[in-house]
């Protein structure tokens, strides 16, 4: 996927391995088996201020996949190349120079808080810590705007006050403006508003939408709800067990997808308009363990519209319209002979 | 079927005593699917389990009445009551997938709830009307006789629908049975429920913060807010042509395909204390159409169509934009 112009951040081959938990015995006469392919063999790139998208359904490696970008997770193998340089093989204390331009908001807005800690020691100590500011009165500078910026207005209310006195969608706003203090570039915002009620959700969107463009932030967005992908991101990226199946621009991506795990993901998204272009394609059986990867195409054994050659060969990215790349034996097929994408409209 | 009147719950919290659902009305008919939503605190699940009448030891029903058939539920012993659980109306919770015992097959736990609730049943066919629900519910044989560890979430929720249906209860109140699951798992499960309800002629409680799901899964609707129901009848006309500025609002709020997302309007403020709601209207706070009447008369639940739409606003003929 060559994407040359302005790219901030470049991920190529990516994989993360984890080691799978089991008895001594196979400890000690450890195959290769015992491994859970959280992400494996990832590739895409992000331009300055764009907004991309990671979705899929639980387990296929999407919150990994963000922490090891950041290397919150040390990645096993592949490049991660921002702004020119590879930050993959870099000791942490390396990484120091990059930290505060790289920036991750949590899902979950309970957990990821300090409980004991003041919102305003929770801003504060990134910026202390990361020698950003001299003096107490810069400090105090810094966390206000940044409090402002998260639309915690008026400052003063909230800045003494503790985790518990906040609302849910106060709290991810906290969260937000810990790491808007930093002034970042580049922000992973692992489904930041997934734990929250629909008219919260709803502003928090609008919020991070306004600050993207006002600060020109590139944003790696991680959600398993499709419809928020739709209204924030640019371009969007489907993973089915560790792999992207689909890459493509957001709007074309929904509108006519390719593979035919997007489109039965996109088909059985509820909507409140009761008429649907299209009968729901529910997949049967659930997503298989990342321990146990079929061979071939990963999704085979759920697709509606296999060929013999996706049990067996593994199907590479193939680019169908401009920088919208599905892998698919039987699309590529199709492509090749007619250029019809139309398999699943009619099955089910 | 089930009618309810102006029902009041209440809790008892450190701080005071806060109305979790009032003067709620509703009614639902044989076979007929009613979705209620509403955000976290609403009182949509509270409401469930005043019906079931298994309300946390703070809660109690303050007032009004519940009727089941002709039955007046709140009168009812202990005793009766329970025969009515399960028998006549039954539940799936949202946590109850993890509810199951660890110890025990999937198929010998439903089997043991027939043995209890029915005594003339003997072992050898309580196993066998197991089994038979655990197919309809689409649980292989194999998996049923595995244990609840070995199931994965969507399984269990599906052994949950097989347990909820043993008595062939005539109503099921589903709380938020797909909130933890996938949107694949979800749409099978959504599937399989309907099926049900074809199947064994039910009617449902759907509850959920998910408007969608309830757009395309149930026949009628109820909104509520901070423990009032604010609008409710047939889903098309409550989704498509609401009258209460709230669920005007929540429809922005709703990410859509299709729609331009460029600014997604949104319905400022927050949900009010339930310890101290304010005057009047409860959400005349956050209404941008309120008008000093709403601070202070509460407004009732008034039907503007024969079709059963009702909504609970001062001014639901407004007719202009609420939201910009």
């Amino acid at each position: 996927m060559e994407m040359k112009d302005d790219v901030l951040i470049e991920v190529k081959h990516l994989k993360k391995y984890f080691l799978k938990s089991q008895g001594l015995l196979s400890t000690l006469f450890r195959d290769d088996k015992g491994y859970i392919k959280a992400v494996d063999d990832v590739g895409f790139s992000i331009r300055r201020g764009e907004a991309f998208c990671v979705s899929g359904e639980s387990g296929c490696g999407k919150t990994t996949l963000g922490k090891t970008i950041l290397k919150l997770i040390e990645p096993d193998e592949g490049q991660i190349i921002y702004r020119g340089e590879d930050i993959a093989p870099l000791e942490q204390k390396e990484m120091r120079k990059w930290r505060t331009k790289m920036q991750i908001i949590f899902q979950d807005p309970y957990e990821s808080l300090d409980p004991r800690a003041k919102v305003y020691d929770s801003i504060s100590e990134p910026l202390i810590v990361n020698r950003l500011v001299k003096s107490y009165s810069e400090t105090r500078e810094r966390v206000m705007k940044a409090l402002e910026l998260a639309g915690l207005v008026p400052v003063e209310n909230y800045i003494y006050k503790y985790p518990h006195n906040l609302s849910g969608g106060e709290r991810q706003r906290v969260g937000i403006a810990t790491a808007l203090a930093l002034e970042p570039e580049f922000i992973v915002a692992d489904e930041p508003s997934s734990m929250l009620d629909v008219s919260v959700q709803a502003n928090l969107l609008a919020l991070l939408k306004r600050l993207r463009k006002e600060k020109n932030l590139t944003f790696l967005f991680i959600t398993h709800d499709l419809s928020v992908a739709y209204c924030f991101s640019d371009r969007q990226a489907i993973m089915y067990l560790g792999k992207i199946v689909e890459i493509g621009p957001t709007s074309e991506l929904a509108a006519s997808p390719i593979h035919p795990y997007t489109k039965a993901l996109l088909s059985v998204v509820p909507t409140i308009d009761h008429v649907k272009d299209q009968q729901p394609i529910v997949l049967r059986g659930e997503t298989p363990n990342p321990d146990n990867i079929p061979p071939g195409c990963r999704f085979h054994p759920r697709c509606y519209c296999k060929v013999e050659r996706c049990s067996v060969e593994e199907p590479k990215m193939v680019e169908y319209t401009p920088e919208h790349y599905a892998a698919c034996w039987v699309q590529e097929e199709k492509k090749v002979k007619k250029g019809n994408k139309s398999c699943g409209n009619s099955i089910l | 079927m089930l009618e309810i009147r102006n029902l009041d719950v209440e809790y008892r919290v450190p701080g005071g005593i806060i109305k979790a659902v009032n003067r709620a009305n509703l009614d639902v008919a044989e076979g007929e699917s009613l979705g209620l939503a509403g955000e976290s605190g609403c009182g949509k699940s509270t409401l469930g389990s005043a019906i079931m009448r298994i309300l946390a030891a703070e809660g109690r029903i303050s007032g009004g009445s519940i009727n089941f058939d002709g039955v007046d539920l709140l009168g009812l012993s202990e005793a009766k009551m329970r025969e009515v659980r399960w028998r006549d109306i039954s539940m799936i919770f949202q946590g109850a997938m993890n509810s199951f015992d660890p110890t025990m097959t999937i198929e010998n736990q439903i089997a043991e709830a027939i043995l209890v609730h029915q005594s003339s049943v003997g072992k050898k066919m309580a196993l066998e009307r197991a089994r038979e629900l655990l197919r309809l519910c689409e649980i292989s044989p194999t998996l049923g006789k595995r244990y609840p560890h070995e199931l994965s979430g969507g399984m269990k929720q599906r052994a949950c629908i097989a347990m909820a249906l043993i008595l062939h209860p005539r109503m099921v109140i589903a709380d938020e049975i797909t909130t933890a699951l996938d949107v694949m798992i979800q749409a099978q499960i959504f599937r399989l429920l309907r099926k049900m309800k074809e199947e064994f002629k039910l009617a449902m409680i759907v509850i959920s913060h998910d408007l969608s799901v309830l757009a395309e899964n149930c026949d009628h609707l109820a909104i509520m807010y901070v423990g009032h129901i604010v609008e409710t009848g047939r889903c098309h006309d409550v989704l498509h042509s609401p009258k209460h500025p709230y669920v005007k609002g929540l429809q922005f709020c709703i990410p859509k395909f299709g729609s331009n997302c460029e600014v997604i309007p949104a319905i400022k403020g927050s949900i009010p204390s339930l310890l101290s709601p304010p005057p009047g209207c409860p959400f005349n706070p956050r209404c941008p159409i309120a008008i000093p009447e709403c601070q202070t008369v509460p407004p009732k639940l008034v039907p503007i169509d024969t079709d059963g739409h009702s909504v609970a606003c001062h001014r639901h003929d407004y007719e202009g934009v609420v939201w910009k």
